[in-house]
């Protein structure tokens, strides 16, 4: 599971953000874990690594991955100061036209 | 509180008339009920619910655009049904505020916290948001948060196509529950054959179909449901927001 989630990660061609089309389209479980960040604002790192299905020390190799592609930002709850993630969404994305 | 949008895969299917009728219906049903008209590009929604424009200071634009907070944007709506709770939070009709919402968008994570909010200060029980036609990355956003989906559509070929990719997306989307309202059908269409070839079609729950009827080229300010209580459209419009909650 973890080798087809950081290849899906890989896959994706953007450095920044994720529109709403492509978390549609992105392959499921990572979808799904999208999809719940945006109906439920934010998700910890253990909510996260329920819905992929990962366990001990792939869900922080996974966050890298997300971070480095700035596709969630975290975010330090001011009273309990848990870290949550939320989702980088982006408007629009314009890409040229390939030659 | 349970969130409802409202889509459609064309312009001009009769969306807006049948949202507003919906929620001043559900709102005389006792529930606290806000409607939005998150249709920046083609706004309407005040003069469905007889909302007169010299009253509207603040709309939605304001609000998106920092102007405002979304409670000042909000307006108490006389619907005509008895002591019915509804209340309308507009989109400008200026054309000048109409042009930047269709040139720049907005920021939907903005609009996503409004709701938020309008649902906490005025404990609502139902929010429901008409956005404009078409699928978007803010239609899709609204989808992705709300309870229901509803999707408005006209018997016509081409609009049942289009409607298929918006109920896809929903499904895709794997929260909201999607739902159709089939408007204008020829008068002669059965309504429970119509209703059983969508459902077969879509896979999904019709929520209602609405027959072709010239009365709603009667003019009149405010819903139509309050200005004719008896007539079948309005019988028909109360069994769907009936359909909308179960």
């Amino acid at each position: 599971m973890l080798d087809a989630i950081l290849e899906a990660l890989a896959d994706h061609p953007a450095d920044y953000g994720l529109t709403m089309t492509e978390i549609v389209a992105l392959p499921k479980p990572l979808s799904s874990m999208f999809r719940g960040m945006v109906r439920r604002r934010t998700l910890n790192a253990t909510e996260m690594a329920n819905i992929l299905g990962l366990e001990g020390e792939d869900m922080p190799l996974v966050l890298e991955h997300m971070l480095a592609k700035h596709l969630v930002d975290p975010l330090e709850d001011p009273q309990t100061h848990e870290i949550r993630y939320r989702v980088v969404l982006v408007h629009t994305r314009h890409r040229a036209l390939k030659q | 509180m349970t969130l409802i949008t409202f889509h459609s895969f064309r312009r001009g299917v009769g969306r807006s008339h049948i949202v507003a009728n919906l929620a001043g219906l559900l709102a005389d049903s006792g529930r606290r009920v806000g409607l939005i008209d998150g249709n920046l590009r083609l706004p309407g929604l005040s003069a469905y619910v007889g909302l007169p424009e010299p009253q509207i200071n603040r709309t939605l634009n304001d609000y998106l655009r920092g102007k405002c907070e979304i409670e000042q944007a909000t307006y108490a709506i006389t619907t005509g049904l008895g002591t019915a709770s509804l209340w309308l939070i507009p989109a400008s009709t200026n054309a000048q505020d109409i042009s930047y919402a269709t040139r720049y968008g907005y920021d939907i994570d903005l609009f996503a916290n409004g709701l938020l909010t309008i649902r906490e200060e005025m404990a609502l029980d139902l929010l429901l948001v008409e956005m404009h036609a078409g699928l978007d990355e803010e239609s899709i956003r609204l989808m992705a948060i709300a309870d229901k989906a509803a999707i408005v559509l006209r018997h016509d070929q081409s609009d049942y196509q289009g409607t298929a990719v918006m109920v896809d997306v929903v499904r895709k989307l794997d929260g909201p529950i999607p739902l159709l309202i089939a408007n204008e059908l020829p008068r002669h269409y059965p309504t429970d054959e119509a209703i059983t070839r969508l459902e077969a079609i879509y896979n999904c729950q019709v929520a209602g179909v609405l027959h072709h009827n010239d009365d709603l080229q009667i003019t009149g300010s405010g819903l139509f449901v309050a200005r004719h209580p008896t007539h079948p459209l309005t019988k028909t419009l109360q069994r769907i927001a009936e359909n909308l909650l179960s």
